[in-house]
C-alpha cells in the first residue's frame, strides 16, 4: 500500500505556483550584448508568460544623434539577451502624428519566447511624447498599450535599462486595471467610472489593454470605494462595472 | 478593453484622498488581481 501511495504521488505533475503580482523592481535587468548605439538610447521592456519571466526588450536609437528623433528599433525578439542579431534591427516609418514627430516601426509576427505562440502585426510607435505599442495577441484580437490614465501620461521608454519601462502585452496572466478619466469624483453625485482591463506596466502610462471582448456580456468588474466619512471613519461602497465601451 | 458603470459617492465623504479597489468578482471565470486606484474625492 505504501508503495502505491509513493508510486502514485511520485506520478503526479508537480503543483503550478500560481501568478503574483509583478514587483517591477525585481525584474532582471542585465542582458549580454547591445549594439554600438548612434544615439542616446532608450529602453523598454515586454514581459510575456504567465509569470512574466519571459524578456523581450526593446530599444530605440536616433541614426542622427542631432536629432531628437527616434527612427531606429532593436528588438531581442528571441529573448536571448542578445540586442542587435540579425532580424532584430528596424528602421522607423515616418508617420503623421497629432504632437509632431512619429516613427512607426513594423516587427510582424512574435513567436512568443518559450512557446510557439505567435503574436501576428507587431508594431512599435515612437513619438515625442511617448511609446506605444499593438499587437494581434495570438493572431486574434489587438492588444494594445502603454495607457495611463490621462492622455498626457502616457510613457515613454526609458533613459538607461534600470528605469525601463515594462510592458506586459496580452492577458496569460490574472486581470488588472487602470482607470481613464475618472482620477476626481465628486462627492454627493454618481459618475460612470471607466477602466481599462488589461496588465499594469512598470509605470504610470505604461498599461497593456487586453482584446475588446475580453470579458464577454455577463462578467462584471467589481468597483469599491474606500473612503474616510467626515466623522473620521473609514466606510467601503461597491459598485459593478458591466458597461463595455 | 474598457469596462464602466455608475459610483456614487455618499455626501459624507470627507474630501481628499481615497481609493478605488478593482477586481473581478468571485463568480467570475476570470481571474484578476485587485488594483487600487487612487482618486481624489471633491466637494
Amino acid at each position: 500500500m505504501l508503495a502505491f501511495a509513493l508510486t502514485a504521488t511520485l506520478s503526479l505533475p508537480a503543483p503550478l505556483e500560481a501568478p503574483k503580482v509583478l514587483d517591477f523592481d525585481e525584474v532582471p535587468r542585465a542582458v549580454k550584448s547591445e549594439p554600438a548605439y548612434t544615439g542616446e538610447p532608450r529602453y523598454g521592456l515586454f514581459l510575456f508568460g504567465e509569470h512574466a519571466d519571459r524578456r523581450v526588450w526593446a530599444v530605440l536609437d536616433q541614426s542622427d544623434p542631432k536629432s531628437d528623433v527616434y527612427d531606429v528599433l532593436y528588438l531581442d525578439r528571441n529573448a536571448n539577451g542578445v540586442l542587435g542579431e540579425e532580424g532584430e534591427r528596424f528602421e522607423g516609418e515616418e508617420i503623421e502624428w497629432r504632437t509632431g514627430e512619429a516613427r512607426k516601426f513594423t516587427i510582424g509576427d512574435l513567436v512568443q519566447p518559450g512557446t510557439k505562440r505567435t503574436h501576428t502585426d507587431f508594431e512599435i510607435t515612437w513619438t515625442e511624447a511617448s511609446v506605444r505599442f499593438k499587437m494581434k495577441w495570438d493572431g486574434e484580437e489587438v492588444t494594445m498599450g502603454g495607457y495611463g490614465p490621462t492622455r498626457d501620461t502616457y510613457a515613454s521608454f526609458g533613459e538607461s535599462r534600470d528605469d525601463a519601462t515594462i510592458y506586459v502585452p496580452g492577458y496569460d496572466r490574472p486581470l488588472e486595471f487602470e482607470h481613464w478619466m475618472c482620477g476626481t469624483l465628486d462627492i454627493g453625485s454618481s459618475k460612470s467610472f471607466k477602466v481599462f482591463v488589461g496588465a499594469r506596466g512598470s509605470k504610470r502610462g505604461a498599461f497593456s489593454c487586453g482584446k475588446q471582448t475580453l470579458l464577454p456580456e455577463g462578467e462584471y468588474v467589481l468597483a469599491t470605494l474606500i473612503y474616510t466619512d467626515t466623522a473620521g471613519k473609514e466606510q467601503r461602497i461597491r459598485a459593478k462595472l458591466r458597461e463595455r465601451c | 478593453m474598457l469596462m464602466h458603470g455608475p459610483v456614487g459617492v455618499p455626501k459624507d465623504a470627507k474630501p481628499g484622498d481615497a481609493i478605488m479597489r478593482v477586481e473581478l468578482p468571485e463568480s467570475s471565470k476570470y481571474r484578476s488581481f485587485a488594483t487600487d486606484l487612487k482618486v481624489t474625492l471633491e466637494d
